[in-house]
């Protein structure tokens, strides 16, 4: 129904001529259009013709009963103790009655607006609010690792960071060189040795050389290699547990967490092996 | 709006699986019924903040509740009776504040229409908006079983159980609920206001 449907069929709503179902409709329409309400009221109350029985009914009843509508509206609202023989009168009379009319015509529209109110929208947040106040939160070690992780991220991009590295494995260097007992302690003095073995222009265990320079020579060498050696392949290993421990944290994943440090431990230990003595199986430090 | 527009008629297997620990399922059953469960708090609290609140703890409430949800229950009238029973412990408690402001007509944010032509949109909304407005001005008891019987479409025997009255009773108020909201309808309608 829409408003020129209305005004085409305002005469036979008039005359009272047309089907339930059509004025049910037309008065439905008009309950929500304030311009098309307007204009049915002004058919409403124009003066009524000479034949209309309400010059009659009113009366009477205004002498007798009063005016019916509280009851009618009663049925109309679909009281339980109703009959069908009094809805029928309560839908005549609704056909002479203006106002019980309209009411008709809410009570017909109401069981499909009513279901409409159903639902209003809390807001858009109310969904993520539910969920924090319900389902459990993190555990308190992934949100220390998580804390952690943050915290190496935000110091790994301050500018200083480079120069602090640069420091850290100085230092660390230094101490793995000169401190007593460090396994790399006699490194400079042995480089030093050879240096003064070959002199000036000399090169150790070559030809201008002695056999017994010779041989200090080659054992230097080849105990520098194999120090060389173990320590590329054993700082490849740490390299690649560091990095699994890493990506363990970042995951929240703590049984890979604890392998790689148990990992990074032996690794460790065997850098500390295979320095102090070149000749060690590496791999029978941990097994 | 049926009931089936909304999913509410598929809700069991998401409670099951709600009851299994299943967090997902649990946000999909939260999404599915929040409208409602504000709508209610919304009728008994009267004002959209404290009505949010509540709306906040009923969910609270239903999923420590689930695991004593009985299976052979239907869950939408459990849900609906701790969201009453949660709003009127809210209007209790605030009873010494100064009464809130009535929610317009206008503030209202439906969840979807699956109307589609403009004009009916616009329809609709202005005789809902008529019928909001009237709501508000009928008494408590009629409002209440209006919202749970014609607005939310529980079943009668639910919502006399969720009252605890006969269900003949609710029948009968039912239909004084109706006619009340009929008249106070056409009042609004004959008031200056009626196009608002």
């Amino acid at each position: 129904m829409n408003c020129d449907r209305l005004h085409e069929l305002l005469d036979d709503w008039t005359a009272g001529e047309l089907s339930e179902e059509l004025r049910e409709r037309l008065e439905a329409h008009a309950a929500g259009c304030a311009e098309c309400e307007s204009v049915l009221r002004q058919v409403r109350d124009r003066p009524r013709s000479i034949a209309d029985d309400d010059l009659v009914l009113r009366p009477v009843l205004a002498a007798t009963t009063g005016r019916t509508c509280g009851q009618v509206e009663r049925v109309l609202a679909g009281d339980p103790r109703t009959t069908g023989v009094e809805l029928e009168w309560a839908r005549e009379h609704a056909a002479h009655c203006t106002r019980c009319a309209r009411f008709e015509a809410w009570m017909a529209a109401l069981p499909e607006l009513l279901p409409t109110l159903a639902e209003f929208d809390p807001g858009p947040d109310f969904t993520a609010e539910v969920l924090l106040a319900t389902l459990p939160g993190p555990s308190l070690v992934s949100v220390f690792l998580r804390r952690v992780r943050d915290h190496v991220e935000r110091w790994q991009r301050r500018p200083e960071f480079a120069q602090e590295l640069s420091f850290v494995l100085t230092l660390a260097l230094l101490l793995v060189t000169f401190l007593p007992g460090s396994p790399l302690r006699d490194i400079p003095r042995q480089a030093l040795s050879v240096v003064q073995l070959a002199g000036p222009g000399g090169e150790v265990g070559g030809v201008g050389g002695s056999d017994a320079e010779g041989t200090v020579g080659h054992e230097l060498r080849q105990g520098l290699r194999m120090r060389g050696e173990r320590l590329g392949v054993g700082f490849d290993r740490l390299g690649t547990h560091v990095l699994q421990t890493g990506k363990g944290i970042v995951d929240g994943d703590l049984q890979e967490v604890g392998e790689s440090a148990s990992l990074i431990g032996c690794d460790l230990r065997r850098l500390w092996k295979g320095v102090q003595s070149p000749a060690t199986d590496p791999d029978s430090v941990c097994g | 709006m049926s009931r089936s527009d909304t999913g509410l008629e598929s809700l069991d297997p998401v409670v099951e699986r709600c009851r299994e620990g299943d967090e997902l399922a649990w946000e999909a059953l939260v999404r599915r019924c929040q409208g409602r469960v504000f709508a209610v708090a919304l009728h008994y609290v009267r004002n959209r903040e404290e009505a949010r609140d509540v709306a906040q703890e009923v969910f609270v409430r239903v999923w420590r509740g689930l695991p004593n949800f009985e299976r052979t229950g239907s869950f939408l009238p459990w849900l609906l009776k701790i969201t009453r029973t949660c709003s009127i412990d809210h209007v209790r408690r605030r009873k010494a504040r100064p009464p809130a402001e009535d929610l317009l007509a206008e503030e209202m944010h439906d969840l979807g229409d699956p109307s589609p032509r403009p004009d009916e949109i616009a329809e609709r909304n202005s005789r809902r908006s008529l019928v909001h407005r009237a709501l508000q001005q009928i008494g408590d008891l009629h409002r209440e079983i209006l919202q749970l019987q014609e607005i939310q479409e529980l079943p009668l025997n639910e919502v006399a159980r969720m009252l605890d009255i006969p269900e003949g009773t609710a029948k009968s108020r039912a239909s004084r609920a109706r006619a009340e909201l009929g008249r106070a309808i056409l009042r609004l309608e004959e008031s200056p206001e009626a196009g608002r």
